[in-house]
């Protein structure tokens, strides 16, 4: 009983990472249509420069990862202007290609910075060292690390601030509605420059943050927020790319199958598993797991 | 007074001109009908005013202010608000949605004033008000459609065949609550495929075939006999 | 009505004696040897000359020929078939790991290694193709890249085949029997492979797979309805680009020695490819200038090696935004503007007579004596959601004879015509051809039971040239398999020949003959939409159905398109099914006209009957 409950907590964990991730990736392909591969290079360095900032600087860890943020939400918001904002007519292909070139780009500026060995992120009264052990009638030697709160606190925090502004702010109706309709949208006043530079700087942080929760998790290394990538994709692809809560819900559940996976089954298959996830999705229900038919399709 | 004056208008699409040379005029608070038979280049007309295509070469003035090549959202701002062709509700936002993103930065005075007229116009879409758009019947889709230009309180409004895929008793219906939809200050510019209606609800008329104006002439010569303007539709004399 | 000279033969012209299209507008006749391979081969035997001299750079020169293999085998899935892979370094793996398992457990050499590693990467291939049908680019994009990433876990804890963290050890360099020595021996074996790889690629790109993998890139629909196998030729491009990875892997474990999982991943996987499109991933020019600058870079730039990286991404982002077919691509367009400065090109004059293609010996085989194209649409009805868009219409389409369909916006003309075609799916009813049933056949099945058609929006292939895409028409007369291709053999030039004169005088019939060579994309629309035409003329279809033919263009130059069309449907005997809304142009050309309205057949007749009728004026005007 413990063993499942410890299984389910480990898989929530790495769960909350692959849907925000995943949720990062749908908001720009939702409004966009554009498949950001520079995702987890742009989450890594979000890690990075909250531990620059913190470990080098000596700035007090709040401000070092509000800074981060800041600049994360700023640099992107020139990339897109600069990089992605000429090519919108150009194609998919060309801004496919163009996300790689800048996760190239940016993963060697972080390794030239940076470099190649792993660094300790410490983080605010050593919570991520701190374990708690609950023993609570069934339930014995369940252990909970602190810093594990902490992050399902804060992501639980970002997909309500995320929800919020998507759906009740004027803004996040006419990212709503850019999404489903580019000219109907432009009709009623809405700005697609707006809706790009929102989209994208929301995602870069959401995505930042990612990054910084769970640099004291993985060990701010060169490319370690590549694997939550990756497996942000199969969220996402869960979530059949075009919903919000699917790509959340699509994170979550391969967090948990992954962790007994690993567990359970020999590890070839363990290993394999995302990639049967997405071969399966792909050939038997493009439109993810999550989404219903669509009922609100017009006749 | 003009409100609305296109000149010498040319637009293609990539190295296909489809419209080829048109001057087009609407005074202030008239009502102006688009004619001709599919295809001839009337939407095109309409995508142009409003920015969502491009002319090569021409221009577009609206109350003085040139508009050729703004984009859609400097036209919207000027007060100029396109009905598209095909309603192009927002299906899986709510109707009360779908009304608020017509109200987008339009502050919340006039969305409560706004969402008053459109319910008060069409209870049905009151009725619907938290229903995905995307489930709505044609006709209600219309009234949506509408509502979201009446909330966005137009200068100059240009509607996209309205009657397409309606019951030809809801499109009277539509046409004859114009009126009262919009006060008289509002200027009209419709694409109609159905001349008989177009000629009964507005003042003046041009028919467009391939590109061109084909001709231009007061309603009141034609009401009683629009089969007079068949050649000019089809561009062939019949006997 | 304007007469229209609708036969040929009898036309008082006298067609003097003049040397085949082909011949008079320039066009090179395809050949065995190439400029560009002579210069290919040259280049490469420079280098094989050289080699010994840069001793101390071989492993540079490995690694740069393995990468121009690789590049050439990413030119066919990713620059001619269009389908953005970024796992396909899971081949290298596949092939690097073979061969060691191959040396070691067989001990055989290279002449066992590459043949099993071609064969099985090529396997593979075929698997990892299968998502491209059933998903568009960004899902394809995606599954490609979920493979080159968990592919290389599943590869690290197979443990029997790669020894997980540990890796393989490269066996010995041989072949049969004969061993090699390491160093300069490895740059030699590798450049053998390397020209025997290009020599492949490039056969294919001038033969008919290699056009057919252009189309489909480009149009998918447009391909299918000149009736390609587009499902199977997608499948195919992963298979055979798979398989050329594969060998490059064979390469690759003998130059680097030891090969671990770890090395095939995502990064090289996205490294080989935009390595590619660095180069220019449309030529194999493009291969090289890619391997060469990934390769080479750091090394003459010592002193910015740790910015390597960095300038990798810069590069890739700035041409991205300035010249998207790479430095190939810049380098053409600079050779090409200098060239025109000295010597400015003089657009090619051709005399064009009407009717007189038709009489060239090489477009004999299409005479038809018999009038076919006998369509017979039976109770066919398409709804959407509960709305009849097609509603229960039937109507028997004459062999040999010009036949338009009218009516205004959602008369339904353009669903029922898509129905016929096969673009739309129908709710009931049926469809034959000259007694042939149509009925559930796929698109480009119809299109090769005699269904040639063309598109209100063209779905040209826009980077493939005029004469392209009247060869794509033609394919279906090609009588030589893909295998003979990609070995050149005297009978693919011979085919190719005759499918090249025929192509030519297809192209001087409909008036194209002088732009031959010029892309699509950069040709005025009214060529655009001969270019459409000439396509599925190439088809030698049964019946011709044209979609809005007219749409676009002046009134007068649709007639002229028409006449060409009218000229040729009466040598080959083919019927003719025109939609359009231009009813002057219809009025015209047509000899009978099909009247629809709200989904139904509203009249049948001839010009004059129908264009008098009440019901018919009634529904144009809406009232």
């Amino acid at each position: 009983m413990t063993t499942v409950l410890q299984l389910m907590w480990s898989g929530l964990i790495s769960g909350f990472a692959y849907a925000l991730i995943g949720l990062a990736l749908v908001l720009v392909y939702k409004t966009a249509r554009i498949l950001n591969f520079a995702a987890g290079t742009m989450a890594g360095f979000g890690g990075f420069l909250s531990y620059w900032f913190f470990s080098e600087k000596g700035l007090p860890w709040g401000v070092a990862v509000l800074l981060s943020l800041i600049l994360s939400g700023l640099g992107t918001a020139v990339i897109e202007r600069l990089t992605i904002r000429p090519l919108i007519d150009k194609g998919f292909l060309a801004i496919v290609v163009m996300t790689l070139g800048i996760e190239v780009f940016l993963a060697n500026i972080s390794l030239e910075w940076w470099g190649g060995t792993a660094k300790n992120f410490a983080v605010p009264f050593d919570l991520n060292r701190t374990n708690w052990t609950i023993n609570l009638g069934p339930i014995d030697g369940l252990r909970i690390n602190a810093w594990h709160v902490v992050i399902g606190v804060i992501t639980f925090a970002i997909l309500a601030i995320v929800g919020y502004i998507i759906n009740r702010t004027e803004l996040g109706l006419a990212m709503r509605a850019f999404a489903e309709d580019q000219d109907a949208a432009k009709l009623m006043g809405i700005k697609e420059s707006t809706v790009s530079q929102v989209t994208w700087v929301m995602s870069a942080v959401v995505g930042s943050l990612t990054g910084i929760l769970f640099a004291p998790v993985l060990f701010l290394q060169q490319d370690y927020m590549n694997i939550i990538f990756i497996k942000g994709f199969v969220a996402a692809i869960l979530g059949g790319f075009t919903s919000l809560s699917g790509g959340v819900f699509g994170g979550l559940l391969l967090g948990e199958l992954e962790a007994f996976a690993v567990k359970y089954a020999p590890s070839e298959v363990a290993a394999a598993l995302p990639i049967v996830i997405v071969f399966a999705i792909l050939l038997l229900r493009p439109r993810g797991l999550f989404t219903r038919a669509k009922s609100h399709e017009r006749v | 007074m003009t409100a609305l004056k296109i000149q010498d208008l040319k637009v293609g699409y990539k190295r296909n001109e489809v419209i080829h040379g048109i001057d087009i005029r609407v005074d202030a608070g008239e009502r102006v009908a688009l004619l001709g038979a599919n295809g001839a280049g009337k939407s095109t007309i309409l995508k142009t005013i409003s920015g969502l295509l491009n002319p090569t070469v021409g221009s577009i003035t609206f109350d003085g202010d040139d508009i050729t090549g703004a984009k859609a959202a400097a036209v919207v701002e000027k007060g100029i608000i396109h009905v598209p062709e095909g309603r192009r509700v927002f299906p899986a936002l709510t109707v009360e949605e779908n009304l608020r993103v017509a109200n987008y930065r339009k502050g919340s005075d006039n969305l409560v004033a706004g969402l008053n007229d459109a319910y008060a116009a069409f209870p049905d879409l009151a009725n619907r008000k938290d229903q995905p758009a995307g489930l709505l019947s044609g006709g209600q889709q219309q009234m949506l459609s509408l509502s979201r230009a009446i909330i966005a309180r137009p200068r100059l409004l240009l509607i996209d065949e309205m009657s397409l895929g309606l019951a030809p008793v809801l499109v009277k219906e539509f046409y004859n609550t114009l009126g009262s939809l919009f006060s008289e200050d509002v200027t009209l510019l419709l694409v109609e495929q159905n001349a008989g209606l177009a000629l009964a609800h507005c003042s003046r008329f041009y028919v467009i075939r391939n590109g061109e104006v084909a001709l231009e002439g007061n309603s009141e010569d034609y009401r009683d006999d629009p089969t007079k303007l068949q050649s000019a539709y089809l561009g062939i004399e019949t006997s | 009505m304007t007469a229209i000279d609708t036969n040929p033969a009898d036309s008082p012209r006298s067609f003097p004696v003049q040397g085949s299209a082909l011949d008079r507008a320039g066009i090179k006749v395809p050949a065995f040897l190439k400029i560009n391979h002579i210069l290919g081969l040259g280049f490469f035997i420079g280098v094989w000359l050289i080699a010994p001299a840069f001793k101390q750079f071989s492993q540079v020169m490995n690694l740069s020929i393995i990468y121009a293999i690789i590049g050439a085998s990413l030119i066919i899935v990713f620059g001619l078939a269009g389908q953005l892979t970024l796992g396909h370094t899971i081949f290298v793996a596949c092939g690097a790991f073979l061969s060691a398992n191959v040396t070691e457990r067989l001990g055989g050499g290279l002449e066992t290694e590459i043949p099993i590693a071609f064969a099985i990467a090529f396997l593979l291939g075929l698997i990892v193709g299968l998502p491209s049908l059933r998903v568009d680019e960004l899902y394809l994009a995606l599954a490609t890249f979920a493979i080159a990433f968990v592919g290389v876990q599943i590869l690290f804890e197979w443990e029997s085949f790669t020894a997980g963290g540990t890796g393989k050890a490269s066996g010995t360099l041989q072949f049969f029997g004969y061993e090699f020595s390491r160093g300069v021996t490895v740059v030699k074996i590798g450049l053998v492979v390397l020209v025997f790889v290009f020599w492949i690629v490039s056969n294919l790109i001038d033969g008919r797979t290699g056009r057919a993998f252009q189309a489909l890139s480009t149009s998918e629909t447009a391909a299918k309805s000149v009736g390609l196998p587009v499902a199977w030729l997608k499948i195919l491009a992963f298979g055979l680009g798979g398989g050329i990875a594969g060998t490059a892997g064979v390469l690759y474990i003998h130059a680097i020695r030891r090969a671990i999982p770890e090395n095939f991943g995502v990064n090289f996987s996205i490294i080989v490819i935009l390595t590619l499109i660095i180069g220019g991933s449309h030529r194999l020019a493009g291969a090289v200038i890619g391997a060469i600058f990934a390769r080479w870079l750091p090394e003459f730039v010592r002193g910015i090696q740790e910015y390597e990286g960095i300038i990798y991404g810069g590069v890739l982002i700035v041409l991205t935004l300035f010249s998207p077919t790479g430095l190939v691509g810049l380098f053409e367009n600079s050779f090409k503007w200098i060239k025109n400065k000295i010597r400015p090109a003089e657009p090619l004059l051709l005399e064009h007579i009407p009717g007189q293609a038709l009489h060239s010996e090489h477009l004999a085989y299409l005479a038809g004596d018999v009038a076919r194209g006998h369509l017979v649409v039976e109770n066919a009805t398409v709804t959407f959601g509960g709305v009849y868009a097609v509603n229960n219409v039937s109507f028997d389409i004459e062999p040999g004879v010009v036949t338009g369909l009218i009516g205004s916006n959602g008369a339904g003309k353009t669903t029922c015509f898509n129905a016929i075609t096969g673009h739309v799916a129908i709710d009931a009813g049926a469809f034959k051809l000259d007694d042939n049933d149509l009925s559930g056949m796929p698109i480009h099945q119809r299109s090769l039971a005699g269904m040639g058609r063309t598109f209100q929006n063209l779905n040209l292939h826009g980077n493939m040239t005029v004469l392209d895409h009247a060869l794509l028409g033609l394919d279906r007369e090609l009588k030589y398999s893909r295998l003979s291709e990609i070995f050149r053999m005297p009978w693919v030039i011979a085919e190719e020949r005759k499918s090249h004169y025929r192509a030519a005088e297809l192209l001087d019939h409909m008036g194209l003959l002088e732009n031959w060579n010029d892309k699509v994309e950069d040709l005025p629309y009214g060529l655009q939409k001969r270019v459409d035409v000439v396509r599925s003329m190439a088809t030698n279809p049964s019946i011709l159905l044209l979609d809005e033919p007219a749409a676009g263009l002046p009134t007068a130059e649709a007639t002229e398109m028409m006449q060409h069309v009218r000229q040729f449907a009466d040598f080959t005997g083919a019927a003719v099914l025109i939609i359009e809304h231009n009813v002057e142009l219809v009025a015209d050309v047509c000899d009978r006209i099909l009247v629809m309205n709200a989904g139904e057949l509203l009249a049948d007749g001839n010009a004059e009957t129908v264009m008098s009728d009440e019901r018919v004026i009634a529904a144009y005007l809406g009232t």
